[in-house]
């Protein structure tokens, strides 16, 4: 394998953005590939350096994958060469019957058996097909391995070896031991039919796997001759379990995601699996999923795209790719939960959940938050904003199953809580505070209207006391939303008489007259002249 | 594996391919889903030496390698043979075990065909090292171990439902009937030099069929063959069943079919009233720009010749109806060629 190669096609995919988990995840993927080669030592002094160099990484992009172009790669990892030689010659070099044999020259010895008789000697098998190019005179690691686990098997498996037997035999003997049998006697089976023959009149239909494709993917009979990936997927939730048990399923290594979706639905298909799956591959994805089966929101679903050596989870979660409401009752459902952070996908059983229990889950999947003394939050419809979402309603009469969880009450009485959510477009402008603040109302001074340019866009600046220094804050949104917190942040000051707000108002005040009496002394000075 | 299904063993009909893929699977017949997957590895160790040139030309086994070239089922039904380069690996079918439960090795190059003894008392096999040979699988010293030696790498080797009579093809184009109880043998050569790939004899033992690399299938009636009567057999036709080389031959369980399989891409399956064509199982495609999508290496009909399952090099195995020529079932899974097949199916009543 050519490691320089492989490691620039890995460290050209790092994207800054998961730069820090899939970073280590690739660092570790390419220990397992260099832990053959190199000893441990190096690859920890790699691992700190791949850390730490990851931004210099994305930026030498281009001329890394550059250099990898102009070095000399050895290996096909394509596997075209391979493809051409087999796929064509699969038949003949079986049967081969007008070619001289020659010399052998099988690939393991360096002959100089490069003769004419070459091309056909060489065994059908032997050549790698879907490994990336690892022969077995370079790799010493992995023949070890495979030798560790050859001797193995044959330490459960009998051995017999062919014995001649010495003494010859006499036609007593012979006759004894090799009679003759009257075949004859046996009776007729003519007219009945075969167990077989019963079977197929009792499912008449082919059972034709529509992932057929992917079969080919499948590397269960590979496992230690080619590299393989070996991963638990949890699957949709049939209505008659109650526990998740995941499918285990071996890829080929170099399988894209997409690649392995298929496959998982043709493993899945081919094991007579309920409930039936969506014929189309592309109605699923694939999601890291934890030990027990839940499915992990923090990442989004793998890209379709990329190969799946590339991920170093075991586990994953076939999840059914989200498009339009209501979809087919028998499937487990999905509901889509956006928030500030991302989105959820919340598994419920039925349409007629009630929306007060999504959202229980919803709150109990928001990691961080605790019942009873956080923030208040509710439901909206994502077709629907600021509407809350009746709770005593069931899923089925909302007719949609993406849902926001909004803030409840950003302003109360006691507190001013603000949760900015990022709007994913909008530019890089970071001066939006990214965390949640929450200001107590006594510490509240005043709120205004900073700016209106337009109906869709507003600024009001928050002022308030922190460790004696007034701190100004300013949050953008449109401009309904601007006034009507405005409004009642002004209503709250109101209200309340908080010492803070007497004190800023006061300060401000005195700053003011300062400065009109500065002015008044220029005019009293002008005034004199 | 579906935990709700028993072992391959315990299901009345058992199904296996093998090829180059290094796996041997069994399915359910009847639905096309893949049960159970066993491992057929290469053994590490390098070939010893590179074998010389073989004369007369015939199917080139290469050396090394974990192919399969020959599957068979036990009688008893416990374990299927895997035939191999120097081995022949036993799997355990009331079991998931992936890996085999016993090796025999001690022979050197492929071995290409295995078969057993109704009762189980022995194995034969043939091999490229020129010799056939019985395998004492009961008795402690071996007592039915022996060999026939012929000139030629073995191809085929078929025994006779009286079980005393074993029937060897080799690549020179040689049929020999080594006869078990008298260890007397005699030759046929029904067209010489040509290699001969498969024999076969019907369960009524009224036919001996014989294939080559010419594409020409040779029939002759069997005679005789119980207690002190010795078979003899009568040339009856020869049929020039394909015009690429046939590799296979098969008898149905009711004698009235012989099917032969080719290179041409096809399966054809005579009418033993006449030896007339009934019916042609092809994996042709229309599109006449395309080339050979594979050859056909195995068959087995089903228990009440109804059916036959075909292997080809395109990587699947399939069913067909044998009178309509209909495909009923595709097997896939494999990821390489499938050369051999493996077939036991159970009559009602």
């Amino acid at each position: 394998m050519d490691l320089s190669k492989q490691c620039n096609l890995n460290w050209s995919r790092i994207k800054i953005v998961h730069c820090t988990k899939l970073d280590k995840i690739l660092c570790i993927q390419n220990m397992n590939h260099l832990d053959s080669v190199f000893g441990f030592d190096f690859l920890f002094c790699l691992f700190v350096w791949v850390s730490l160099s990851a931004v210099f990484v994305v930026l030498g992009t281009v001329s890394m994958e550059q250099d990898g172009e102009k070095s000399h790669v050895t290996s096909d990892d394509t596997g075209m060469c391979e493809m051409v030689l087999i796929d064509h010659d699969v038949d003949l070099e079986k049967f081969n019957p007008s070619s001289t044999y020659g010399d052998s020259g099988s690939e393991t010895q360096g002959s100089n058996g490069e003769t004419q008789g070459y091309v056909y000697s060489q065994s059908v098998d032997i050549t790698s097909s879907w490994d990336f190019g690892i022969r077995r005179r370079s790799n010493t690691a992995q023949r070890l391995e495979r030798l560790r686990k050859e001797r193995q098997n044959q330490i459960k498996c009998k051995n017999v070896q062919w014995k001649d037997r010495n003494t010859s035999y006499s036609a007593e003997e012979l006759s004894s031991l090799f009679e003759k049998k009257n075949f004859r006697v046996k009776s007729p089976c003519s007219g009945k039919q075969s167990i077989l023959s019963v079977r197929l009149e009792q499912c008449p239909l082919q059972l034709n796997n529509p992932f057929n494709e992917y079969s080919k993917f499948d590397g269960k009979g590979h496992v230690g001759t080619t590299a393989t990936k070996k991963i638990d997927v949890y699957l949709p939730l049939h209505a008659s379990q109650d526990k998740l048990q995941p499918m285990t399923v071996v890829t080929i290594a170099n399988a894209k995601v997409h690649d392995l979706i298929g496959l998982i639905c043709w493993q899945y298909t081919s094991e007579g699996r309920e409930p039936k799956l969506n014929d189309n591959v592309n109605a699923y994805c694939l999601h890291i999923a934890e030990d027990d089966g839940e499915v992990d929101t923090d990442f989004p679903p793998l890209d379709s795209n990329e190969p799946i050596h590339k991920f170093g989870f075991s586990t994953l979660a076939l999840v059914e790719k989200y498009s339009s409401p209501g979809l087919a009752a028998k499937q487990s459902l999905f509901v889509r939960i956006n928030a500030a952070h991302g989105f959820s996908l919340i598994q419920v059983d039925s349409m007629k959940v009630t929306m007060k229990d999504i959202l229980q889950k919803a709150l109990k999947r928001r990691k961080g938050s605790q019942r009873g003394s956080g923030p208040q939050y509710r439901l909206e419809k994502q077709s629907e904003p600021n509407v809350p979402v009746d709770l005593d309603c069931t899923l089925e009469s909302q007719s949609t199953l993406e849902f926001c969880l909004v803030r409840e009450n950003s302003i109360s009485g006691d507190k001013v809580e603000i949760d900015p959510v990022t709007n994913q477009k909008a530019s890089t402008k970071f001066w939006i505070k990214q965390k949640p603040i929450s200001i107590d109302s006594e510490l509240l001074c005043a709120c205004d209207l900073a700016e209106e340019k337009s109906p869709s866009h507003a600024i009001f600046k928050l002022t308030y006391l922190s460790n004696h220094d007034y701190k100004h804050l300013y949050f953008e949104s449109d401009a309904a939303t601007v006034n009507e917190i405005v409004l009642k942040v002004n209503y709250i000051l109101e209200s309340r008489a908080s010492t803070a707000r007497a004190d800023y108002f006061a300060q401000k005040q005195r700053k003011l007259s300062r400065r009109t009496s500065f002015s008044f002394q220029k005019e009293k000075k002008s005034g004199q002249q | 594996m579906n935990a709700a299904q028993g072992t391959v063993g315990s299901d009345p009909v058992i199904l296996a391919t093998a090829g180059y893929d290094h796996t041997v699977r069994f399915w359910q017949a009847h639905s096309g889903i893949c049960t159970r997957t066993v491992q057929h590895q290469d053994s590490v160790s390098s070939p010893a030496a590179p074998p010389g040139p073989l004369p007369g030309g015939g199917p080139l086994l290469s050396p090394g390698g974990a192919q399969v070239n020959a599957l068979e089922i036990t009688p008893d039904r416990s374990m299927i043979a895997a035939a191999g380069y120097q081995h022949i690996r036993m799997y355990d079918l009331n079991s998931n075990n992936p890996n085999p439960v016993i090796n025999y090795d001690g022979v050197s190059k492929n071995i290409t065909s295995v078969g057993f003894h109704e009762d189980g008392r022995w194995m034969y096999t043939g091999g490229e090292d020129c010799m056939a040979r019985i395998w004492d699988l009961r008795s402690r010293n071996l007592q039915c171990q022996r060999i026939f030696q012929v000139n030629a790498p073995i191809n085929c080797v078929c025994l006779h439902p009286n079980q005393a009579e074993l029937i060897v093809g080799d690549q020179s184009g040689a049929i020999h009937i080594w006869d078990l109880k008298t260890d007397h043998n005699e030759q046929l050569i029904p067209e010489p030099e040509v290699s001969v790939n498969s024999v076969h004899i019907d369960p009524d033992a009224s036919y001996m069929a014989a294939v080559n690399s010419s594409g020409n299938c040779y029939v002759w009636n069997l005679t005789g063959g119980i207690g002190e009567e010795v078979t003899q057999l009568i040339p009856k036709t020869k049929i020039p069943a394909h015009n690429r080389y046939a590799l296979q031959c098969k008898f149905s369980p009711d004698s009235t079919l012989l099917a032969t399989c080719s290179a041409d891409q096809t399966c054809k399956i005579w009418r033993t009233s006449n030896f007339s064509l009934m019916t042609e199982l092809s994996i042709k495609s229309n599109n006449p720009g395309e080339t050979s999508r594979g050859w056909m290496w195995d068959c087995a009909f089903s228990g009440d010749s109804q059916y036959i399952v075909t292997a080809s090099s395109d990587n699947l195995a399939r069913l067909w109806c044998v009178e309509t020529g209909e495909i009923k079932r595709e097997y896939s899974g494999h990821q390489k060629a499938v050369v051999c097949l493996a077939f036991n199916d159970s009559v009602l009543g």
